[in-house]
Protein backbone atom coordinates (compact mmCIF):
# COMPACT_ATOMS: atom_id res chain seq x y z
CA UNK A 1 0.00 0.00 0.00
CA UNK A 2 3.06 2.03 -0.76
CA UNK A 3 2.23 3.29 -4.17
CA UNK A 4 0.22 6.18 -5.82
CA UNK A 5 -1.47 4.77 -9.43
CA UNK A 6 -3.28 7.72 -11.27
CA UNK A 7 -4.74 8.08 -14.54
CA UNK A 8 -4.49 11.40 -15.50
CA UNK A 9 -6.09 13.22 -18.82
CA UNK A 10 -3.42 15.00 -21.38
CA UNK A 11 -3.67 18.47 -19.64
CA UNK A 12 -1.00 19.99 -18.16
CA UNK A 13 -2.97 21.71 -15.43
CA UNK A 14 -2.97 17.83 -14.24
CA UNK A 15 0.09 18.64 -13.18
CA UNK A 16 -1.09 20.49 -9.72
CA UNK A 17 -3.69 18.07 -9.53
CA UNK A 18 -0.98 15.20 -9.24
CA UNK A 19 1.30 17.48 -6.84
CA UNK A 20 -1.67 17.79 -4.33
CA UNK A 21 -2.02 13.31 -4.55
CA UNK A 22 1.63 13.40 -4.00
CA UNK A 23 1.72 15.23 -1.03
CA UNK A 24 -0.87 13.96 0.53
CA UNK A 25 0.52 10.51 -0.18
CA UNK A 26 4.54 11.46 1.28
CA UNK A 27 2.31 12.23 4.49
CA UNK A 28 1.87 8.69 4.50
CA UNK A 29 5.18 7.38 3.74
CA UNK A 30 7.13 10.43 5.88
CA UNK A 31 9.44 11.83 3.21
CA UNK A 32 11.73 14.15 4.01
CA UNK A 33 11.42 17.90 2.73
CA UNK A 34 14.36 17.35 -0.12
CA UNK A 35 12.67 13.99 -0.78
CA UNK A 36 8.93 15.96 -1.89
CA UNK A 37 10.80 18.55 -3.43
CA UNK A 38 12.87 16.35 -5.52
CA UNK A 39 9.72 14.21 -6.35
CA UNK A 40 7.39 17.13 -6.94
CA UNK A 41 10.17 18.81 -9.75
CA UNK A 42 10.41 14.83 -10.93
CA UNK A 43 6.71 13.81 -11.51
CA UNK A 44 5.77 17.29 -12.82
CA UNK A 45 8.43 17.46 -15.37
CA UNK A 46 7.63 14.00 -16.57
CA UNK A 47 3.97 14.64 -16.64
CA UNK A 48 4.91 17.77 -19.10
CA UNK A 49 6.59 15.63 -21.20
CA UNK A 50 4.47 13.58 -21.11
CA UNK A 51 1.27 15.91 -22.05
CA UNK A 52 3.46 17.04 -24.78
CA UNK A 53 4.31 13.73 -26.32
CA UNK A 54 1.32 11.71 -25.83
CA UNK A 55 -1.68 11.06 -28.81
CA UNK A 56 -4.69 13.32 -28.39
CA UNK A 57 -7.77 12.44 -25.75
CA UNK A 58 -5.53 9.84 -24.49
CA UNK A 59 -4.48 9.31 -20.98
CA UNK A 60 -1.67 9.77 -18.81
CA UNK A 61 -0.70 6.79 -16.31
CA UNK A 62 1.56 7.60 -13.13
CA UNK A 63 2.63 5.74 -10.55
CA UNK A 64 4.91 6.86 -7.48
CA UNK A 65 6.45 3.90 -4.80
CA UNK A 66 7.96 4.20 -1.78
CA UNK A 67 10.18 1.53 -0.45
CA UNK A 68 12.76 1.31 1.89
CA UNK A 69 15.48 1.48 -0.57
CA UNK A 70 13.87 5.10 -2.06
CA UNK A 71 11.25 6.49 -3.87
CA UNK A 72 10.12 6.16 -7.94
CA UNK A 73 8.39 7.66 -10.26
CA UNK A 74 6.48 6.32 -13.06
CA UNK A 75 4.88 8.07 -16.22
CA UNK A 76 3.59 6.40 -19.10
CA UNK A 77 1.32 7.77 -22.28
CA UNK A 78 0.47 6.31 -25.64
CA UNK A 79 2.31 7.84 -28.24
CA UNK A 80 5.91 8.07 -29.94
CA UNK A 81 8.80 7.78 -27.52
CA UNK A 82 11.63 9.32 -27.34
CA UNK A 83 15.89 8.43 -27.11
CA UNK A 84 17.39 9.46 -24.03
CA UNK A 85 20.81 10.22 -25.45
CA UNK A 86 19.83 12.11 -28.65
CA UNK A 87 18.38 14.98 -26.61
CA UNK A 88 20.19 17.94 -26.70
CA UNK A 89 21.86 19.46 -23.72
CA UNK A 90 20.76 22.35 -22.03
CA UNK A 91 22.22 25.69 -22.67
CA UNK A 92 21.73 29.42 -21.62
CA UNK A 93 19.75 30.20 -25.00
CA UNK A 94 17.89 26.59 -25.65
CA UNK A 95 15.90 25.31 -23.46
CA UNK A 96 14.90 21.88 -25.17
CA UNK A 97 16.49 19.03 -22.55
CA UNK A 98 16.50 20.75 -19.16
CA UNK A 99 13.66 19.06 -17.86
CA UNK A 100 15.28 15.56 -18.35
CA UNK A 101 18.86 17.22 -17.36
CA UNK A 102 17.49 17.61 -13.62
CA UNK A 103 16.01 14.38 -13.52
CA UNK A 104 19.43 13.05 -14.56
CA UNK A 105 20.56 15.04 -11.69
CA UNK A 106 18.44 13.75 -9.12
CA UNK A 107 18.24 10.30 -10.25
CA UNK A 108 18.57 7.46 -12.68
CA UNK A 109 16.30 7.54 -16.09
CA UNK A 110 15.24 4.92 -17.59
CA UNK A 111 12.80 4.85 -21.01
CA UNK A 112 11.19 1.75 -22.61
CA UNK A 113 8.92 1.25 -25.05
CA UNK A 114 6.18 -1.29 -25.54
CA UNK A 115 3.51 -1.06 -27.85
CA UNK A 116 2.22 2.12 -28.82
CA UNK A 117 3.39 3.19 -25.13
CA UNK A 118 6.41 5.39 -23.47
CA UNK A 119 6.78 4.60 -20.23
CA UNK A 120 9.80 6.72 -18.06
CA UNK A 121 10.91 5.69 -14.80
CA UNK A 122 13.28 7.77 -12.58
CA UNK A 123 14.68 6.17 -9.33
CA UNK A 124 15.35 9.33 -7.40
CA UNK A 125 18.68 9.50 -5.27
CA UNK A 126 17.61 9.87 -1.94
CA UNK A 127 18.81 9.26 1.84
CA UNK A 128 16.60 5.84 2.90
CA UNK A 129 15.53 7.38 6.36
CA UNK A 130 13.29 10.63 6.38
CA UNK A 131 15.27 13.61 8.63
CA UNK A 132 13.56 13.36 11.73
CA UNK A 133 11.44 16.10 12.53
CA UNK A 134 11.57 17.47 8.89
CA UNK A 135 8.64 15.53 7.15
CA UNK A 136 6.48 16.30 4.34
CA UNK A 137 3.81 17.93 6.84
CA UNK A 138 6.58 20.16 7.82
CA UNK A 139 6.71 21.60 4.07
CA UNK A 140 6.52 25.05 3.75
CA UNK A 141 8.30 27.34 1.27
CA UNK B 1 -2.79 38.40 -21.74
CA UNK B 2 -5.56 40.45 -23.14
CA UNK B 3 -4.38 43.33 -25.11
CA UNK B 4 -5.73 45.97 -23.06
CA UNK B 5 -4.27 44.51 -19.64
CA UNK B 6 -0.57 44.48 -21.68
CA UNK B 7 -1.49 47.74 -22.41
CA UNK B 8 -2.22 49.28 -19.14
CA UNK B 9 1.01 47.46 -18.13
CA UNK B 10 3.13 49.24 -20.84
CA UNK B 11 1.91 52.49 -18.93
CA UNK B 12 4.96 51.91 -16.09
CA UNK B 13 2.57 53.08 -13.56
CA UNK B 14 0.37 50.17 -13.80
CA UNK B 15 -0.26 46.64 -11.46
CA UNK B 16 -1.04 44.20 -12.87
CA UNK B 17 -2.74 41.16 -10.88
CA UNK B 18 -3.14 37.87 -12.85
CA UNK B 19 -4.72 34.88 -11.36
CA UNK B 20 -4.57 31.60 -12.33
CA UNK B 21 -5.96 28.09 -11.22
CA UNK B 22 -2.89 27.69 -8.56
CA UNK B 23 -0.54 30.91 -8.78
CA UNK B 24 -1.12 34.39 -9.22
CA UNK B 25 1.48 36.88 -10.76
CA UNK B 26 1.75 40.64 -10.15
CA UNK B 27 3.72 43.59 -11.62
CA UNK B 28 4.58 46.54 -10.36
CA UNK B 29 6.57 49.30 -11.86
CA UNK B 30 8.77 51.62 -10.28
CA UNK B 31 11.05 54.17 -11.12
CA UNK B 32 14.16 52.12 -12.13
CA UNK B 33 12.71 48.69 -12.57
CA UNK B 34 9.95 46.92 -12.98
CA UNK B 35 8.80 44.01 -10.11
CA UNK B 36 7.01 40.68 -10.29
CA UNK B 37 6.19 38.83 -7.62
CA UNK B 38 4.83 35.37 -8.32
CA UNK B 39 3.13 33.16 -5.44
CA UNK B 40 1.68 29.52 -5.02
CA UNK B 41 2.68 27.28 -8.26
CA UNK B 42 4.46 28.12 -10.94
CA UNK B 43 4.31 25.64 -13.77
CA UNK B 44 3.57 25.10 -17.29
CA UNK B 45 0.20 25.56 -16.97
CA UNK B 46 0.79 29.44 -16.23
CA UNK B 47 4.27 30.08 -17.54
CA UNK B 48 2.74 31.75 -20.53
CA UNK B 49 1.26 34.45 -18.46
CA UNK B 50 5.12 35.11 -16.87
CA UNK B 51 6.30 34.84 -20.67
CA UNK B 52 3.77 37.95 -21.64
CA UNK B 53 3.82 40.09 -18.51
CA UNK B 54 7.20 39.78 -19.41
CA UNK B 55 7.48 40.29 -22.51
CA UNK B 56 5.60 43.90 -21.77
CA UNK B 57 8.84 44.63 -19.22
CA UNK B 58 10.85 44.09 -22.24
CA UNK B 59 9.38 47.21 -24.20
CA UNK B 60 10.31 49.40 -21.15
CA UNK B 61 13.71 48.99 -21.27
CA UNK B 62 14.08 48.68 -17.39
CA UNK B 63 16.08 45.82 -14.56
CA UNK B 64 13.41 42.91 -14.08
CA UNK B 65 13.05 42.00 -10.29
CA UNK B 66 10.99 38.59 -10.04
CA UNK B 67 9.98 38.22 -6.27
CA UNK B 68 9.65 34.26 -5.39
CA UNK B 69 8.99 34.38 -1.81
CA UNK B 70 5.32 32.89 -1.77
CA UNK B 71 5.87 30.44 -4.44
CA UNK B 72 5.51 26.68 -2.98
CA UNK B 73 6.67 24.76 -6.71
CA UNK B 74 8.30 26.08 -9.68
CA UNK B 75 8.96 24.00 -12.59
CA UNK B 76 11.47 24.09 -15.31
CA UNK B 77 8.94 25.72 -17.76
CA UNK B 78 9.21 28.80 -15.17
CA UNK B 79 12.79 28.78 -15.16
CA UNK B 80 12.88 28.36 -19.53
CA UNK B 81 10.58 31.76 -19.24
CA UNK B 82 12.96 33.62 -16.54
CA UNK B 83 15.97 32.71 -18.14
CA UNK B 84 14.96 33.41 -22.02
CA UNK B 85 13.86 36.84 -20.22
CA UNK B 86 17.21 37.30 -18.67
CA UNK B 87 19.43 36.72 -21.76
CA UNK B 88 17.02 39.37 -23.75
CA UNK B 89 17.87 41.66 -20.68
CA UNK B 90 21.49 41.15 -20.76
CA UNK B 91 22.23 42.00 -24.40
CA UNK B 92 19.95 45.33 -23.66
CA UNK B 93 22.01 45.94 -20.55
CA UNK B 94 19.39 45.34 -18.41
CA UNK B 95 19.19 42.72 -15.64
CA UNK B 96 16.69 40.24 -14.39
CA UNK B 97 17.35 38.99 -10.88
CA UNK B 98 15.30 36.75 -8.47
CA UNK B 99 14.47 37.53 -5.22
CA UNK B 100 13.40 36.20 -1.80
CA UNK B 101 13.94 32.64 -3.33
CA UNK B 102 13.47 29.29 -1.11
CA UNK B 103 15.71 26.52 -0.57
CA UNK B 104 13.65 24.46 -3.26
CA UNK B 105 13.87 27.22 -5.56
CA UNK B 106 17.25 28.04 -5.18
CA UNK B 107 18.30 24.16 -5.77
CA UNK B 108 16.03 24.07 -9.10
CA UNK B 109 17.69 27.08 -10.39
CA UNK B 110 21.26 25.18 -9.41
CA UNK B 111 19.99 22.36 -11.14
CA UNK B 112 19.48 24.89 -14.21
CA UNK B 113 22.78 25.73 -14.26
CA UNK B 114 20.90 29.20 -13.61
CA UNK B 115 22.02 30.25 -9.90
CA UNK B 116 23.51 33.17 -10.95
CA UNK B 117 20.12 35.03 -11.67
CA UNK B 118 19.31 34.33 -7.78
CA UNK B 119 19.72 37.99 -5.72
CA UNK B 120 19.39 39.35 -2.74
CA UNK B 121 15.84 39.72 -1.32
CA UNK B 122 13.17 42.65 -2.34
CA UNK B 123 13.87 44.60 0.59
CA UNK B 124 13.70 47.82 -0.71
CA UNK B 125 11.26 50.43 0.12
CA UNK B 126 9.76 50.60 -3.36
CA UNK B 127 9.24 47.10 -3.92
CA UNK B 128 7.49 45.86 -0.81
CA UNK B 129 5.66 49.16 -0.47
CA UNK B 130 3.99 48.42 -3.93
CA UNK B 131 2.78 44.93 -2.03
CA UNK B 132 -0.53 46.90 -0.69
CA UNK B 133 -1.80 46.72 -3.77
CA UNK B 134 -2.37 42.85 -3.96
CA UNK B 135 -5.49 41.37 -2.57
CA UNK B 136 -4.45 40.39 1.34
CA UNK B 137 -6.18 37.39 0.55
CA UNK B 138 -3.60 36.16 -1.80
CA UNK B 139 -1.12 37.21 -0.26
CA UNK B 140 -1.51 36.30 3.19
CA UNK B 141 -2.38 32.71 2.65
CA UNK B 142 0.15 29.66 2.81
CA UNK B 143 -2.50 26.83 2.60
CA UNK B 144 -1.88 25.61 -1.23
CA UNK B 145 -6.07 24.64 -0.93
CA UNK B 146 -7.00 27.86 0.91
CA UNK B 147 -5.48 29.58 -1.97
CA UNK B 148 -6.54 27.76 -4.75
CA UNK B 149 -10.34 28.34 -3.44
CA UNK B 150 -9.44 32.05 -3.52
CA UNK B 151 -8.06 32.74 -6.85
CA UNK B 152 -10.80 30.69 -8.50
CA UNK B 153 -12.92 32.74 -6.37
CA UNK B 154 -11.44 35.53 -8.27
CA UNK B 155 -10.94 34.11 -11.78
CA UNK B 156 -8.62 34.60 -14.41
CA UNK B 157 -7.49 36.94 -15.44
CA UNK B 158 -8.21 39.43 -12.51
CA UNK B 159 -6.64 42.69 -12.14
CA UNK B 160 -7.00 46.49 -10.39
CA UNK B 161 -8.96 45.56 -7.23
CA UNK B 162 -6.74 46.21 -5.17
CA UNK B 163 -6.88 49.16 -2.74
Amino acid sequence: MNDLFLSLPRDDRQAGYLREQIRIWSTLVGLSRQQLDDLLLVASELLSNAVRAADADSVIDVCVEWSETGVSVRVGNRGPGFDLESLPEPSRTRHGGRGIAIMRALGTVTVKHVVHQTVVNVALRSPNVADPGQTAQDWVP
Amino acid sequence: MPDAEREALSINRGTLVLASERGTLVVASEDDRVVIWLSGEQDSSNSEDLHDACAAVLSGERDLAIDVGNVEFMSVATVNVIVSVSELLRVRNHRLSVQSSTSAIRRLFDLCAASDLIGSPTSGTGALNSWVTVPTTTRESHDPNERTSEASAHGAPIGGDGP
